[in-house]
């Protein structure tokens, strides 16, 4: 091996020793010991006693990264001819320095858990960097020809770079744990992250080992990631029932760098080898923006918000309990992305026949349906488990109610039967109890007209849309009541209908006591206007008719949240 | 433009639940500033552990020779130390029912490190009065304390014979105070805005003087027992005996 890439890995090696000393810095509770930066006790040299030791010694470890670093990068630029490789170098020097600097405030502004959190964050950044570096910078990634692609290599480039993210978002979330303690919520995002990583690095790992075993710079780090993800998640385990031990924690912490470092590695290796020279992948053009669309962003941010709605409403008087929310939101919005992308997974052909879902990540065939499925399972598990450990069982329960009652019930009834838009709206309606069995552990008396206002308000809702549509599912074989009664009276007859329950129903709140006046007149006047719109759409059965309609379901619903809560402030 | 329309409406709408959700909290009632009166009232007593008191744990200096060679004998914990049933540290004080204004005492209170060790272990003093931080040992300290109320700091002290002082500004208990370097090294503070308070001695008794009449809640707290209260009236130069019984697990 030539001298420059050997240097490179020493001082990736150097990289790694100093997570391992920063590691220990924190589990060893020894980040201010030494209380001032950036000399230690007025001195170079302090006596390294106690928890100095640690503090300066990895003071001592990071000025000699930050010195190999700064020659790395300058015999990097001198020597290489590949611009973003010398960008790569400078990159990781800035990294140093800023992570340096952000050290320094640890220590000078006394561990405030965010600079120390990023501090962590940043220390991992930089290490995976290093790894890259130097792995590009070797003989073998030099010699070794661009292969033929695939039609998968980009859908794996994609789940390379989201098991990378997740591996990282994963080491964020241990550092918050180090930081700020093992809050219920946190454990459970990072026991839900465990298994993303699992399903995402594992794929990724899996389909490189299957497809790209000749190709030993691909082969090598799939590999050991698949080794990495089984020591990880034993010594994540084994942390755990030694209530922190300061080796197995930092072991833990170790190994996650190695982990992000042989995903990022794999990740870059795979866009760098499977690149079609002539449509070559674009790490800059949003490679996440699938997976995105996959989660149906816009009913998981719906989901979201209801929820949010049924968890305050239903912990009204009580302070709000900052990570349960936390844990909350996360896995309402783990629930509705693996809902949406499970559905889609389902729907795939169907979908494909339909001008309106024609677009689709799935039936485009911008993503392969075996990915799909595993960012579904894996956005799924994770918000049960989050929901689970983070909030209650009752709430994962309701959470697990939705996926089932969605997938499994609502999806293939869609070809079947009318009756899956009542089905349909069964799912849409459990979020905002989820957030109210997430607030109280129960659900009294006044959670359900929270879950019958949902299930009323989403049938005109979606009845407007099958209209509008109505063409487009027949295509598909869907059996909408649109589909079926082209004349329309039929749905008019039941968009009047369920506009006419919503009333009551929505009057509900007010007459068990939940609500007051305000509240009272508001969900009265907006329901009568609800009601309106139905009428017109009814009588006339018109496309501009419909569209009013579905306008007017989209207003009404923010409108009766905001009056409960407003409602809520006055009283 | 319909999903505008939705995003910004459902936006609206979370802004507004969020700002449900978190109404401030009410600030503390101000004590006025009226002249304190004087007092005669005593109200003494001991505090009593039962249950499973663990033995103390002997500490391992070996981290920091210097500390080591401080004692030819063994160092004991100091986190839970009780004889005969009597526990001491435990930081006894009026928590409510004090009227009138004390001003801080000129003297200072010290904290000393010796044998890498906070003499005194739990301790009581006034906002405002001034504390003395003395490293007595051959060897470096960090003095890390990180109140919850208070202004937080992290001192070096390097060399024996080093002094800094500092004064607490606010009521607060507990202030908590750790040497870094030695992480077995622990003390406690409890920061008043009066003089009545005391620390339980090793026959577990405290006396706490000079009290005028008044109906007084009175807390006894231990740093890892957690505190207790009692509500106590007492007159003009009475004299009272109190208990207070804390359970080991």
């Amino acid at each position: 091996m030539r001298a420059l890439p050997l240097f490179a890995w020493l001082t990736a090696a150097a990289g790694f020793l100093l997570v391992i000393a920063g590691g220990l810095v924190t589990s060893t509770g020894s980040g201010l010991a030494v209380p001032d930066w950036p000399l230690s006790y007025g001195t170079l040299f302090p006596p390294m006693v106690g928890g100095i030791f640690y503090e300066h010694g990895h003071r001592m470890i990071a000025a000699t990264v930050g010195l190999l670093t700064l020659a790395l990068t300058l015999w990097v630029i001198f020597s290489e001819k590949r611009r973003w490789v010398r960008r790569l170098a400078i990159a990781a020097f800035g990294l140093v320095v800023l992570q340096g600097l952000l050290g320094g405030l640890t220590v000078l502004w006394q561990l405030p858990p965010q600079v120390s959190i990023a501090h962590a964050c940043l220390g991992q950044v930089f290490f995976s960097t290093l790894v890259v570096l130097a792995t590009v910078l070797s003989p073998a990634w030099q010699r070794t020809p661009i292969a033929h692609p695939s039609d998968q290599a980009p859908d794996l480039c994609r789940l390379s770079f989201l098991a990378a993210s997740a591996a990282f978002a994963q080491l964020a979330l241990g550092a918050a744990m180090r930081h700020t303690g093992w809050f219920p919520a946190l454990l459970a995002a990072h026991l839900g992250g465990a298994a993303a990583v699992l399903a995402l690095a594992g794929k990724t790992a899996g389909s490189v080992l299957k497809r790209y075993r000749s190709m030993p710079l691909l082969r090598r780090p799939a590999r050991l990631l698949m080794w990495l993800l089984l020591v990880q998640i034993l010594l994540g385990v084994f942390t755990f029932l030694s209530g922190r031990s300061v080796l197995l924690a930092t072991a833990h912490v170790a190994a996650g760098a190695l982990l992000l470092a042989s995903c990022s590695v794999l990740s870059v290796s795979l866009y760098y080898f499977l690149a079609d020279p002539v449509h070559p992948i674009d790490l800059t053009r949003r490679p996440l923006k699938i997976y995105l669309e996959l989660t149906k962003p816009r009913l998981t941010f719906l989901a979201i918000v209801t929820a949010l709605g049924g968890f305050l409403l239903g912990g009204a008087g009580q302070p709000v309990n900052a990570w349960k929310l936390l844990a909350l939101l996360l896995g309402t919005a783990g629930i509705g992305a693996g809902a949406g992308t499970l559905n889609q997974y389902i729907e795939r052909e169907a979908d494909g026949r339909m001008e309106r879902t024609r677009g689709r990540p799935l039936p485009s065939g911008r993503i392969s349906p075996d990915s799909a499925l595993a960012f579904g399972v894996a956005c799924s598990v994770m918000g049960l488990v989050l929901l689970a450990l983070g909030a209650n069982l009752l709430a994962a329960g309701l959470a697990a109610a939705t996926l089932v009652s969605y997938l499994f019930i609502y999806t293939p009834l869609k070809s079947r039967t009318t009756l899956c838009t009542l089905v349909g709206a069964v799912p849409g309606a459990l979020p905002p109890l989820i957030g109210w069995a997430a607030a109280r552990g129960e659900l009294g008396l006044h959670a359900w007209p929270l879950f019958f206002i949902l299930f009323l308000w989403q049938l005109p809702h979606f009845l407007a849309i099958a209209w509008t549509w109505r063409e487009d599912y027949a295509r598909a074989g869907f059996r909408m009541l649109p589909v079926l009664d082209p004349e329309g009276g039929s749905t008019g007859r039941q968009i009047v209908l369920y506009c006419l329950a919503l009333i009551p129903v929505s009057l509900l709140p007010a007459a068990m006591g939940s609500f007051g006046w305000l509240y009272f007149l508001i969900a009265l006047a907006s329901g009568l206007g609800f009601l309106l719109c139905g009428l017109a759409t009814a009588r006339t059965r018109s496309a501009p008719s419909a569209r009013r309609l579905f306008f007017a379901s989209i207003l009404y619903l923010p409108v009766l949240l905001t009056t409960m809560t407003l409602d809520r402030m006055i009283s | 433009m319909k999903r505008g329309l939705k995003a910004g409406g459902l936006a609206v709408m979370v802004l507004t639940l969020l700002a449900a959700g978190n109404k401030p909290q009410e600030a503390a009632a101000v004590r006025p500033a009226e002249a304190a009166p004087a007092g005669g009232a005593t109200l003494s007593g001991s505090i009593s552990v039962t249950g499973n008191v663990p033995a103390p744990t002997k500490i391992k200096m070996a981290a920091d020779p210097a500390c080591a060679q401080a004692h030819p004998d063994a160092v004991m914990s100091r986190e839970l130390v009780a004889s005969n049933g009597k526990l001491q540290n435990v930081l006894v004080y009026v928590k409510d029912g004090v009227t009138g204004s004390f001003p801080a005492p000129t003297e200072a209170v010290v904290i000393n490190q010796t044998g890498c060790m906070y003499e005194p272990h739990v301790f009581g003093i006034q906002a405002g009065q001034k504390l003395e931080i003395l490293n007595s040992d051959a060897t470096l300290h960090n003095v890390n304390c990180q109140p919850k109320l208070n202004k937080k700091f992290n001192l070096a002290q390097p060399t024996k014979g080093m002094k800094s002082a500092k004064t607490f500004d606010q009521p607060e208990v507990p202030v908590p105070f750790k040497c870094n370097v030695h992480p077995w090294m622990t003390a406690y503070a409890g920061v008043f805005g009066h003089p009545f308070f005391a620390v339980s001695g090793a026959d577990g008794a405290f006396s706490i003087s000079n009290l005028p009449a008044g109906t007084y809640t009175l807390e006894a707290w231990h740093e890892k027992l957690g505190a207790k209260t009692q509500t106590v009236t007492i007159a003009e130069g009475e004299s009272k005996k109190i208990t207070f019984s804390f359970e080991a697990k």
